[in-house]
């Protein structure tokens, strides 16, 4: 043996005993896992969007385009104006919540721990609210009269989803409850969870285990937290394995849970209010959803890979019958012969062929042909009330005129109302198959290509189904195709500054736009009923982070930028002065008329939207 | 016998030296290699701060504004201010002659049985003689050149071949407030070099990579669940492949790596480039260069405080009493000073760093790093110990376990501070551990993050 280790030889043998041990040394010297064990945090936080701009979202009642506008209909009975009224307001707050979160782990051993997160939101509701009683509306339906910010209504349901409680003012609900079991390279959670899947940030190409929740800001929260806050939990069981160095497989089975929107007459409602939506998910609430993906690394190019089975969470959308009994003024019977049309006698509803076809183009829907598949499919109901396919434009609005006057009460002599629209939501099965590469490109240091990171991503879905702008029952069904290039660098302009993070994107969509809106009802408007959009759907987006010194400041840009002639902004600022505290700032600028008619990009939707949002949040 | 004289002037001589040339009396590894001690390398007035101050300072002394001036040239710029402005103390021990006590028992041993077996390829990474990667231990453990110490160092930073670190963070403003406190856990696991765990020295399917490493924020709840794993090639000309998992995106994404001198949290002032003083692939750094020699006081024992059930440390100094560990240092005989410039980071804020080794172990003991300017901007000194106390011990296995156990990160331009500490356990049942293979699937894979990631 070598003199230079005969020391140390001898030292270890005289070592070893001769020091007391404060654990059993296990092989490789774990100093000793902690028995159980938990952990509690959590947050509150007032959120609070003032409108720049009054507010009025035209979706609402309140915001109708059409409220105290003095609107000529001619019909072959009559020509009149009416005026609705659907109490013009303008907002000071889009939006004032009181968010409480708990964040919860009980340890049990190093291979079990239960995780667990409640969420409080609470809403004061300090808005000046659609009053049906001020329009003499008797919608019928739970969310028809004042606003319900938060029930996910749903027929037959009380709760579609399970850990979810909510009501007029309230929600409460856990977006994570599960299990984890944990043994070397194998990982399994079970309880409710969200999964999160892709590289792409908010052009959902690859992230389609989970549905999105749109009632507290719809898309408008802010963006360097993505969805974070807007996936709808499943129950689910999740399993990953890491297959050695470089692969990962990722698998769940979970839940079908889908999207919720805001509700009627609420500030960021996004279905026009003078529909009536007959959620049909109770049908499907013991449906699956699985998911297969891998991802890895080759001789430093990633890959990845998605298969899944899923019902789509966005649903589609078809006419049905109201079942709501309200006579026409003046014709007495009609109300049972109107509950089984999508029509319902109401002063909440639509008042003249020209609000129609208006607020079918901000659907996306086709006017025409919207009224022709509900004459058509709802036979002999609407035949006994005279009513027939039309083959244009001037036809169509010449009947709904007639329509419009009938149900405001010609034949008394008033024009006080119009017609609410019934719609069913529905659900159905698809198969997604993506891929995605990406690379980390080397170059001179500093230079724009140095650790500059490229990623594409593809999703095609066959014969997904798509809500037909007809609002028919009979659905469409198209080959889909979605895909996204990701660029993203950290970029120091400055010494003196920290790097700035940048990303840009591009999106394609081959048959829907970002919302999931099927392009052919594009184009449409008050006086020419939707065309539709060809060569797929464009967008891209640009974001920015640029922290400060020591991340105490951090500014942030996005910009999102529909080539229909839509653009969304928001500038930031995030404060974080200490560990308790956390201060955000941004304002939301939404232009969805820069070009042409605003019903070809998707962003219009939200036009009305320029707002300062504050975020003031305590951490404990 | 030699006279105090006489021993300073053959250590100048030799501080002048174009090469390395360790110890004063006889060859440092001489005495190392012959007994594993360093008393025969050094006279006694590098081995005794009482001979080094002549009697101005003893052991057991604590070292204050009062004083410090017998030591200024002992200390780095930035902690001599921090000792003379800012209520900093330092308490004295003697100085650790038995280097057992100063490294891991099997990196040592590795050392001592590789030693000239470890040459640069044309790369200019560090491989054996055969041309393989490096397979354990210090390859320079007498260094001849300012590469040879960061070389060493970059191999392997905690000289375990797996470590899980629980630690504390705590940054103060300014006015000494404390503003954030962390949990978080750092990971390290070398597939190369090995030095104790089997399979050694190498994982087979793994001679391509240098170090898995990951860091992941247990608390509090505005961080938690932000991960990030670094996967270090071999080759330290290329930088780090980065993945990360960040709550607010719910899913592991790519990110780009060559940025290491941003703040990773609010507050902190900790950079991935400080890991270790060598936290940044070898070759991205240059123009090493050796800039001074001597005795300094450093914290190389003595910093576990086995008194708390989780290892926490006391504090004191700064406008509160919170701004510095309480820390206790010992005359180093030789350390010598090493200057890296960062090549491959050209708008990095940092235009050149200072690095202070231990001559005995090659391990860095303080850090000061300069601005663009040239001006002194941020400090980072360690301390160090062998969990090895009366009465109670930690063992890494078979033997004692040595590591660090507490850091300062200064900004000496804005006056922030980060201070580290490693503990016994954190939020979340994570408990810190050595040699511990299981930590590759629990800290350092994909699943491993997006399970930390939490909900």
């Amino acid at each position: 043996m070598s003199s230079k280790i005969n020391w140390i030889t001898a030292l270890a043998a005289l070592g070893v005993g001769a020091l007391p041990q404060l654990s059993a040394a296990g092989a490789g010297g774990t100093i000793g896992d902690t028995d159980m064990s938990y952990t509690l945090s959590g947050l509150i936080r007032s959120e609070t969007a003032f409108a720049t701009n009054g507010g009025q979202n035209p979706l609402n009642q309140t915001g109708n385009l059409y409220n105290g506008v003095p609107t000529t209909r001619v019909s072959p009975i009559a020509t009149d104006t009416a005026t609705r009224d659907g109490q013009d307001y303008n907002q000071v707050l889009d939006m004032q919540q009181f968010r409480f979160q708990l964040d919860g782990s009980l340890k049990f051993s190093p291979s079990f721990t239960l995780i667990g997160k409640l969420r409080g939101i609470y809403d004061p509701d300090w808005y000046h609210d659609f009053d049906p009683a001020l329009s003499d509306s008797h919608a019928a339906g739970e969310l028809y009269g004042k606003p319900n910010f938060f029930t996910y209504d749903v027929q037959g349901l009380a709760h579609p989803n399970p850990l979810e409680w909510a009501g007029d003012n309230y929600m409460v609900d856990f977006p994570a409850l599960f299990l984890e079991y944990n043994e070397g390279p194998l990982n399994l959670r079970l309880g409710n969870q969200q999964i999160a899947w892709g590289q792409a940030i908010f052009f959902r190409v690859l992230d389609i285990p989970d549905g999105l929740d749109y009632r507290r800001h719809s898309v408008l929260d802010y963006v360097p937290e993505e969805f974070s806050d807007k996936r709808i939990p499943a129950l689910a069981l999740r399993a990953s394995y890491q297959l050695g160095q470089n692969w990962l497989a990722d698998s769940f089975i979970e839940k079908f849970q889908p999207t919720v929107y805001p509700n009627p007459n609420t500030p960021y409602n996004v279905i026009a209010s003078q529909f009536t939506i007959v959620d049909d998910y109770k049908q499907y609430d013991s449906r699956f959803n699985f998911g297969l993906r891998f991802k890895g690394d080759i001789n430093g190019i990633g890959l990845q890979g998605v298969l899944a089975r899923r019902y789509n969470p966005d649903g589609v959308y078809r006419w049905t019958a109201s079942g709501v009994d309200r006579d026409i003024p003046g014709l007495p019977g009609s109300g049972t012969v109107l509950a089984k049309t999508p029509f319902e006698v109401d002063s909440s509803g639509v008042w003249s062929a020209s609000e129609w076809f208006n607020y079918a183009g901000q659907a996306r829907l086709n006017g025409v042909t919207g009224l022709n598949s509900a004459v058509n499919n709802f036979q002999p109901a609407t035949g006994l009330l005279g009513a027939v396919p039309v083959p244009n434009y001037a036809y169509a609005s010449q009947e709904l005129n007639e329509f419009f006057q009938l149900a405001g009460g010609l034949l008394n002599g008033t024009a006080n109302a119009g017609l609410r629209g019934w719609l069913a939501r529905d659900y159905r099965e698809e198969t997604n198959i993506g891929g995605g590469v990406s690379k980390v490109f080397e170059g001179a240091p500093g230079s724009w290509n140095d650790q500059l990171i490229a990623n594409v991503e593809v999703l095609y879905t066959p014969d997904r189904i798509f809500t037909n702008p007809s609002l028919d029952v009979d659905f469409l069904r198209k080959n889909e195709t979605i895909a996204a290039l990701v660029l993203e660098k950290y970029q120091r302009f400055s010494s003196a500054l920290p790097a700035t993070y940048m990303v840009g994107q591009f999106l394609y969509r081959s048959q829907s736009d970002l919302f999931g809106r099927y392009l052919g009802g594009y184009g449409g408007s008050f006086d020419e009923a939707a065309p539709g959009k060809t060569n797929g759907y464009k967008a891209f987006a640009f974001a920015l982070q640029q922290p400060f010194a020591s991340l105490i400041w951090r500014a942030d840009l996005a910009v999102l930028y529909d080539t229909g002639g839509g653009l969304l902004l928001q500038p930031a600022v995030r404060w974080k002065p200490n560990g308790s505290y956390t201060v955000e700032a941004f304002y939301n600028y939404v232009n969805g008329k820069l070009n042409g008619n605003p019903t070809n990009n998707a962003l219009s939707t939200a036009n009305y939207v320029k707002e300062f949002t504050l975020r003031v949040g305590m951490q404990f | 016998m030699h006279t105090g004289s006489v021993n300073r002037r053959r250590f100048l001589r030799g501080a002048c030296a174009s090469a390395v040339t360790a110890g004063v009396l006889m060859p440092l590894w001489t005495a190392i290699a012959q007994t594993g001690d360093i008393a025969r390398a050094y006279p006694d007035e590098l081995l005794s701060i009482e001979a080094y101050t002549k009697g101005r300072i003893k052991t057991g002394d604590e070292i204050s504004a009062d004083n410090v001036e017998h030591v200024r040239d002992l200390l780095e710029p930035i902690k001599y201010e921090q000792i003379a402005k800012l209520g900093r103390r330092l308490k004295v021990a003697k100085t650790t002659t038995d280097l057992t006590r100063l490294s891991p028992w099997e990196y040592l041993e590795a050392t001592l049985r590789n030693q000239g077996q470890a040459r640069f390829d044309a790369k200019g990474n560090v491989v054996t003689l055969e041309g393989k990667p490096w397979i354990g231990g210090n390859p320079f453990p007498a260094p001849t050149s300012a590469l040879e110490f960061f070389a060493g160092l970059t191999l392997s930073w905690g000289r375990h071949d797996a470590s899980f670190y629980c630690v504390k963070e705590t940054d103060l403003s300014p006015a000494g407030e404390v503003q954030f406190q962390y949990e978080s856990g750092w990971a390290e696991l070398a597939p190369t070099g090995r030095v104790s765990v089997i399979p050694k020295p190498y994982w087979p399917g793994h001679e391509d990579t240098l170090r898995y490493q990951s860091v992941f924020f247990a608390a509090p709840d505005a961080v938690k669940g932000t991960s990030f794993l670094n996967v270090w090639a071999y080759d330290q000309s290329t930088f780090p492949k980065l993945y990360g998992y960040l709550p607010a995106f719910k899913r592991i994404r790519t990110f780009p790596s060559e940025q290491r001198f941003e703040p990773l949290i609010p507050g902190s002032t900790l950079y991935l480039s400080d890991a270790w003083a060598a936290g940044d692939p070898l070759l991205t750094w240059g123009n090493y260069r050796i800039v001074g020699r001597g005795p300094t006081l450093a914290a190389v024992s003595h910093g576990w405080n086995s008194a708390h059930p989780n290892w926490e440390h006391g504090t004191h100094g700064g406008p509160f009493g919170k701004t510095f560990w309480d820390t206790t240092v010992e005359l180093v005989p030789e350390a010598v000073v090493v200057e890296a410039m960062p090549v491959k980071f050209p708008r990095a804020p940092i235009s050149k760093k200072h690095v202070w080794f231990d001559l005995r172990t090659s391990l860095p003991v303080a850090m000061v790093s300069f601005d663009r300017r040239g001006d002194p901007y941020r400090s980072f000194d360690g301390a160090y110990a062998l969990y090895d106390a009366p009465g109670s011990a930690v063992m890494d296995g078979a033997h004692p376990y040595w590591s660090w156990t507490h850091v300062h990160v200064f900004d000496s331009q804005t006056g922030r501070m980060s201070r580290l500490e490693q503990v016994r356990t954190i939020t979340g049942g994570h408990t810190t551990s050595v040699n511990d293979l299981s930590i590759y699937d629990r800290y350092l894979t994909n699943v491993a993050l997006m399970r930390l990631g939490d909900s």
